[in-house]
């Protein structure tokens, strides 16, 4: 007890030593995307600092040279130089020196110290060159930042993704989640996608938007943590690409990749219980052709380069129906030894995934001086495909639709310096467009989505399926050979409609400007003031099928509870069914007709046409909006100043501080609109801001020291804070004017023997326009509405942010070759996300945040309006009184109600996601002969906050997810979160056999291992749905296992000519064909629960249900059949054959 | 190469680190909904179902002082909110139930904590051809978690454990639920009384401190007092406003609770035709020709031990056994006005001997004073 007493206290110190560290706040940084470099001069003939000498960079990536003369100590520096080799020429005292192979990397401060001798040069002819062997450090000494750079070393000799969106995993600790790559804990959704210096991430919800092939790119530059203050706007990783440019002589390249599917090893089958539709997905063949090609268009002033790279993918997914066996005959289905049903196929169809993407990139750099420089890039990744629906459970030929997605990106950039180098200025603008539209292919798409939502004979449907196709599936029928079985069961069967789709346009338009001035003061200081403006869009047209979704029940959850004897079986009772609209507000109910409607009196009601529906807390009339069009606005500033104190030249402290500010709009068509009402009787005018978080304070503090003061290592802190920027989904769903509502129709059950009984209400598959005659079902009961057209904004709601505490060591141990040691911790103290009220009006704001003093506000604020309607002076507000001024009494009774649900916030559980790490890395620089990139993570991610999804469910509605909308929606949400892989490995490498004039041989890997997902126990909420009730604490089901995968690269290159050079290659993904479990179900039940808070797999087995009216009953839960079994596997084995000309 | 004395730092610092990054691994915190497993279970709240329309939602008898962790303001299912203990006052009590529902009335106990589970057996459940469904019901009847007293004698129950509990334990859940095996056995109006016993423990084995089992070591609450709950038809408060009904319909007066049909005679009503438009004069069938009944199923059973039918033997046509649904006689004259009187000393008892007077006073929702129930005969249909 004593030691973890001690341990405790050690891991309480160090936020202690951050904030001692705060009195010496510093930072410093170079252009997002060039990298810089600063050393000594120092003469061995004089054993001094060789003041005075000049220093020039020359490199094919730049255009001209830079020039630095050393100043005191003999130090110089160089920045903005793009990224490349370089070599560094010293002249000194009529002497020239000249040393090469130095690394400039993007975003990275090299250091290079150069000792020269001015002695040697006695009785040598004048300007005669003395060369300096030796390489550059590889330890960037300028920063905190760390992450992986990858260059075209990598991507060529490396079996990987084609483009930059999926090389990014190779990070050390970074895994996959449903949306990309995820570094430190936190989701894809929070990463930042920067390309030529502008932000390039999708507005919507945070993810990849623009992409490009890896022959595109000069450098890929991931930082997973200890930036700096130019950075802002994500609490993840920062992924910042720089394409490639042209040079002084004509490059370039011609490639070709081919991956057919005839070498993809056959997937092992995912075997569920319960359902007779498998698929099998399996590449058809893929390819790609490309070229680019860069050069001079006048030397040394304007260089181009130019790409354009199809991309061609066909999948065939397999749609299989099997039926169940029965051998023995004993009505029990047969089973295999690890309990898998065995199963014989019926039938399978083919569907085709066709995906076509064109890469594009055209960029021109041009050098008005030395001192003035600039590009200009646009580059574009457009997609069509026709798109097999996620959901097999469906007809086959209902089931391809069209999903056309891309992006375009524009970017100007301008670098001017001034003051002999000591000042520079940089511009950044750029437009980012993205979109995506999906829609249907058939006219049957076009119709309301109608969902079986509980196991039946996939027989019942075999006039969608094809009578002969599926004849064995007709249990009783002529070719029934297990008749004690149901043959071909199949749940959650859907039909018709696809449901929502959406078209969208998001773009962003960006300016970013800084200005450096170098100062020499007690060392020297780099000093940077920065500011960037973003205005971002969102233009969303979703777009519900059908106009609505429409799921028929099994009985058990009918609202009646009405089975029959025999148990389940849903034929029994005519269905009810659940029927979701999004609706739209039509009009404001008048005063006589809200009084009508409170006064119990059905007969009074307005009368109501087909579809239309009281909303909006019973003050206005919605009706069904087949489209929901909102288009909104994001507008984000920040400001930063830095100063990187370079206190000794083995010493730098970095300093930094960035303000933001992220304002919300809501939807443009409800601007100067009046709200629904929540409280009868009184209507808002719609906010024009959303949200507007201020004051969004980020401090950066770091520092670097080098112990061996010559660039070959480095120890490093860094703490800093990091804000969220808000994914725009944000204000399309809570402030779009989204209203759904949830019906519940034919709650009744009656039958035609019932008094009452309609046949409209009793409908089922095979029923004549299903859709339209549930419509003419007056047995329709709503059973919730979620929304009222615009949530509501908290006063006082902070930004969501991550902390960071970084500790960390490099060193150069061999030549070129650098070990690191890592830790990470990671924290999460404020999360942006929305309640639940009990008016059924959402809330956005800080869950678990004390925000009394602003309910104590909106008291007084209500009180006004109270005085002024409680003539009576009793406190209360009499019905007399309501009557007599309905607009006051409503406003009172919203303000007490807003001010109610804020006191309340601070009962709900505080949203926190934390991280710890160490990081070993081993990196060797990227030469064209080899490369090493190891790393090995060890780490833990828990939290109630997963991030900007929820992993288990897939939700992607960043800051207004379900998991805090009530307070038993987040019991048991603490734990390891689905994105820890507590252990990590990666490693990266290719050697290059050099066989001169018969060619050369490249071999390369990838191999990767990692620990399993962490699992958890699901059930079914009442209101929300499934998989929403974590029944036991997140992350303590099994942890799934172990996976690992090789990956090999062989290549055979001849050389045309100098720098012209013809490969053919062969990459084989997952070497050993290894299909590992990656994924499993997770849902225990599909009965409504509760969390069983701090429970266990024993009290498990006494969880009770909840009725269809969300009573408790004596029954424990049915179990998922396939809970906790294999749902996905790693990809099989396949290769890819490639040939290259580079010239 | 490094220097000697560089390395030598930089291990330390890179062991250091290391150690830092393992210890702070170690512990998740308590987050607002965890419950509290450390020390004995307490009963944060006893809770009672007296939702006689709906029976969903329940009323705490008993809550927890100053105990953050007792239910207050929760959400319901229906998205609704009911607060369960005082929200405002954390030291106030609970006011008692009384007016538990005499036919559906359980008792649920709440704990800070889960228990052991072991106090539940779970027995398989079966479909109608006796195979398993794959679920179980719980039962406590032989584990007796608790004494259950009504008027002071013991009586048989059975329940279950729910360790997530309803929507209205939140923010924890474990509870017993005590469901008696017979609710109308019990008298309306009777009080009945819970008491834990000391196989009650939680997973460490601890039991409930005897100073946390309820005042004086038990829980009280009081079974609602029988009730009239409607007529059929109804009462009105305006002549103006009766009802036209069928003759082949009695009049039925249905209660809360079980009815003893011999408590409710012709000593509590009087019953008048030829009634006129405001309700008043007629001519009272003689007691002989009121039959008080219980209507029978097709089955020959009580179709409805809750209600009480009046028909009138003197009208034309009158059916022989009223009670009978066979039989097709009229219960009641045709185009006729009728009007039903309570006595002074109107009275019912239910079947368990629990009394009540059916004065209608103030204190009596329904239906209102003065009980008019005035209502008019169609043609036989």
């Amino acid at each position: 007890m004593k030691k973890l007493a001690l341990a405790l206290m050690a891991v309480g110190l160090l936020p202690a030593a951050a904030s001692l560290l705060d009195t010496n706040e510093v930072f410093a940084q170079t252009g997002s995307s060039v990298g810089s470099l600063r050393g000594t001069i120092n003469d061995k003939a004089t054993k001094e600092a060789a003041i005075g000498a000049t220093v020039v960079a020359t490199s094919p990536s730049l255009q001209g040279e830079q020039v630095a003369i050393t100043e005191d100590g003999g130090q110089y520096f160089i920045t903005s130089l793009p990224p490349g080799l370089y070599t560094l020429t010293v002249y000194y005292n009529d002497a020239t020196f000249s040393r090469g192979n130095v690394l400039i990397q993007v975003g990275k401060e090299a250091v290079v110290n150069v000792t020269v001798d001015s002695g040697a040069t006695a009785g040598k002819p004048k300007g005669e060159v003395i060369t300096i062997q030796g390489t550059a450090p590889i330890v960037d000494q300028g920063s905190t930042k760390t992450g992986l750079s990858i260059t075209e070393d990598y991507t060529r000799n490396i079996p990987t993704a084609r483009t930059f969106g999926g090389t990014i995993s190779a990070t050390a600790g970074s895994t996959k989640d449903f949306f990309g790559a995820n570094f430190s804990g936190a989701t894809s959704l929070e990463n930042t996608y920067i390309i030529e210096g502008i932000n390039t991430t999708d507005t919507s919800n945070g993810a990849l938007s623009s992409n490009l092939p890896n022959e595109f790119l000069q450098e890929t530059e991931i930082i997973t943590g200890g930036y700096n203050a130019e950075y802002g706007r994500a609490t993840g990783g920062i992924v910042n690409v720089v394409t490639k440019g042209g040079s002084n002589e004509f490059h370039g390249s011609v490639y070709g990749y081919y991956s057919p599917g005839g070498l993809v090893a056959d997937a092992q089958r995912i075997v569920r219980e319960g359902q007779s539709i498998d698929s099998e997905s399996k590449l058809n063949y893929s390819y790609d052709v490309g070229g680019e090609v860069g050069g001079p268009i006048i030397k040394d002033k304007l260089w181009f380069h130019v790409g354009f790279n199809p991309s061609i993918r066909r999948l065939n997914e397999a749609r299989i129906v099997n039926q169940q066996i029965d051998k023995n005959q004993d009505g029990v289905p047969d089973t295999d030894a690890n309990g898998a049903p065995l199963l014989e196929q019926v039938n399978r169809q083919t569907l085709v995934d066709k995906q076509n993407t064109y890469y594009f990139t055209a960029k021109i750099n041009g050098a008005i001086n030395q001192n003035n420089q600039f590009s200009v890039s646009f580059t574009g990744n457009p997609e069509t495909r026709d798109a097999p629906s996620t959901n097999l459970l469906r007809p086959a030929d209902q089931t391809v639709f069209g999903d056309n997605t891309g992006a375009y990106d524009l970017s100007a950039k301008y670098t001017s310096k001034l003051n002999e180098g000591k000042t520079q200025i940089d511009v950044v603008a750029g437009y980012h467009k993205g979109y995506e539209d999906q829609s249907p292919l058939t006219a049957g798409q076009n119709q309301a989505l109608v969902r079986y939502n509980y196991e039946r004979s996939l027989y019942d449907f075999a006039d969608l399926e094809g009578t002969n196709s599926i004849a064995a599936c007709q249990d009783g029928g002529p070719g029934d050979k297990y008749q004690m079985i149901r043959n071909c069961p199949v749940s959650q069967y859907t039909e018709s409609g696809l449901g929502t789709l959406e078209k969208r346009d998001n773009n962003r338009t960006s300016i970013t400007a800084s200005l450096t001035q170098r100062v020499k003061a007690a060392g020297y200081h780099t000093f940077k003031v920065g500011g960037d403006a973003e205005i971002s869009t969102y233009n969303a047209n979703r777009y519900l099928t059908g106009g609505q979704y429409l799921l028929r029940l099994s009985c058990n959850e009918l609202p009646s509870g009405a089975c029959d004897d025999s148990g389940m079986d849903p034929a029994a009772v005519p269905g009810a069914w659940i029927g979701y609209q999004n609706l739209q507000e039509e009009r404001k109910l008048t005063p006589a007709e809200i009084a009508a409607l409170a006064d119990g009196d059905p007969s009074n009601d307005p009368t109501l046409a087909a579809g239309q529906i009281i909303c909006a807390g019973g003050g206005s009339i919605c009706n069904r909006a087949q489209n929901l069009i909102a288009n909104t606005t994001n507008r984000s500033l920040a400001a930063y100043v830095s100063d990187s104190w370079q206190i000794r030249p083995n010493f730098t402290v970095n300093l930094g501080i960035r303000y933001e500010q992220q304002v919300g709009y809501v939807a443009d068509k409800l601007k100067g609109t009046q709200t629904p009402s929540v409280e009868a009787g009184y209507n808002e005018m719609y906010p024009d801001r959303a949200y507007s978080l201020d004051n969004l304070w980020a401090p950066r503090i770091g520092f670097v020291y080098d112990p061996t003061n010559d660039g070959k290592a480095k120890i490093f802190g860094h703490w800093g804070r990091f804000y969220e920027n808000v994914p725009m989904r944000l204000n399309v769903r809570a402030f779009g004017g989204e209203i759904q509502s949830q019906e519940v129709i034919n709650g009744g059950g009656l039958t035609p023997a019932d008094a009452g009984y309609n046949p409209n209400c009793n409908v089922d598959h095979g029923t004549p326009n299903l859709a339209s005659a549930l419509d003419m079902c007056a047995d329709r009961q709503t059973q919730a509405i979620y929304g009222q057209g615009v949530e509501s904004t908290t006063k006082g709601t902070k930004g969501q942010y991550s902390q960071e505490f970084v500790l960390g060591s490099e060193y150069e141990i061999l030549p070129d070759i650098k070990l690191g040691l890592n830790w990470i911790h990671r924290s999460m103290p404020s999360v942006l996300e929305d309640v639940l009220s009990p008016t059924g009006e959402y809330i956005l704001t800080n869950p678990g945040q004390n925000f009394d003093s602003y309910a104590a506000d909106l008291d007084q604020q209500a009180e006004v309006f109270l005085n002024k309607v409680d003539t009576n002076g009793d406190g209360e507000i009499s019905s007399a009184e309501r009557a007599a001024d309905p607009a006051d009494a409503g406003h009172y009774d919203l303000l007490s109600s807003r001010a109610d649900t804020t006191r309340r916030i601070k009962t709900y559980d505080k949203p926190d996601r934390r991280y710890d790490g160490i990081q070993i890395t081993a990196n060797q620089r990227p030469t064209s002969k080899s490369l090493i990139n190891a790393s090995y993570t060890y780490s833990r991610t828990r939290g109630n906050y997963p991030g900007l999804f929820i992993p288990e469910t897939n939700q992607d509605d960043p800051n207004l997810t379900a998991q805090f909308d009530q307070p038993s929606l987040s019991a048991n949400r603490f734990g390891l979160l689905s994105l820890d892989r507590t252990h990590n490995f990666k490693l990266d490498a290719f050697y290059l056999f050099d066989f001169k004039k018969h060619g050369v041989l490249t071999t390369g890997g990838s191999f990767r291992v990692a620990s399993g997902v962490p699992h958890s126990t699901l059930g079914q909420d009442y209101l929300y749905g499934e998989d929403e009730v974590y029944i036991l604490k997140r992350g303590t089901s099994a942890r799934g296992p172990v996976t690992s995968q090789l990956d090999v690269h062989l290549a055979y290159g001849y050389n045309l000519a100098k720098d012209r050079r013809i490969e053919v290659f062969t990459n084989i993904f997952n070497l050993f064909d290894q299909q590992d479990e990656t994924n499993r179900d997770d849902s225990y039940t599909f009965d409504f629960v509760l969390p069983i808070i701090n429970g266990d797999q024993e009290d498990l087995k006494h969880l009770k249900t909840l009725d269809g009216n969300g009573a408790e009953v004596n029954t424990t839960a049915t179990k998922n059949k396939n809970y906790g079994r294999l749902s996905e596997r790693q990809s099989s084995r396949s290769v890819q054959f490639g040939a290259r000309l580079t010239f | 190469m490094i220097e000697t004395h560089h390395r030598g730092r930089a291990q330390a610092f890179c062991f250091a680190t290391a150690a830092v990054a393992l210890l702070s691994a170690c512990s998740d915190p308590t987050v607002k909904s965890d419950l509290r497993p450390d020390g004995p279970p307490e009963v944060l709240t006893v809770m009672v179902m007296n939702d006689a329309e709906n029976l969903y939602l329940e009323s705490a008898t008993f809550c927890k002082l100053d105990d953050d962790k007792r239910p207050t303001e929760v959400f319901t299912s229906n998205g609704g909110l009911t607060e369960v203990c005082p929200l405002d006052d954390p030291s106030a009590p609970a006011t008692e139930v009384k007016d538990a529902v005499p036919t559906a009335w359980y008792v649920r106990i709440v704990f800070d904590e889960l228990l052991n589970p072991s106090i539940e057996d779970l027995v398989p459940d079966t479909d109608a051809s006796g195979d398993p469904t794959g679920t179980y019901t719980g039962h406590i009847v032989d584990t007796h978690p608790v004494e259950l007293k009504c008027g002071g004698v013991a009586v048989d129950y059975d329940g279950y454990y729910s360790p997530a509990g309803n929507y209205q334990t939140w923010p924890v859940g474990p509870s017993l639920v005590i469901v008696p095996d017979d609710p109308t056995a019990i008298a309306t109006g009777t009080e009945c009384t819970v008491t834990i016993n000391d196989v009650v423990k939680d997973k460490s084995g601890e039991q409930v401190p005897a100073d946390q089992r309820g005042t004086n070591g038990e829980y009280k609450f009081k079974i609602a007092p029988l009730a009239l709950l409607s007529t059929a038809p109804g009462t009105v408060t305006d002549p103006a406003a009766a009802e036209e009904v069928v003759p082949e319909s009695p009049v039925t007066f249905t209660f809360n609770d079980v009815v003893d049909p011999a408590s409710f005679t012709t000593a509590d009503i009087k019953m008048f035709k030829g009634v006129a438009a405001d309700c008043t004069g007629g001519t009272q069938v003689p007691d002989a020709s009121v039959e008080i009944f219980q209507a029978l199923n097709d089955d020959g059973d009580v179709d409805d031990p809750m209600s009480i039918q009046i028909a009138d033997g003197s009208a034309a046509g009158a059916a022989v056994d009223p009670a009978d649904p066979a039989d097709m006689g009229l219960r009641l004259d045709e185009t006729e006005m009728y009007r039903i009187d309570l006595t002074p000393t109107a009275s019912v008892s239910d079947a368990a001997g629990g009394m009540t007077m059916l004065d209608f006073g103030d204190d009596g929702d329904m239906p209102p004073k003065p009980f008019i129930l005035c209502f008019s005969t169609s043609a036989a249909q």
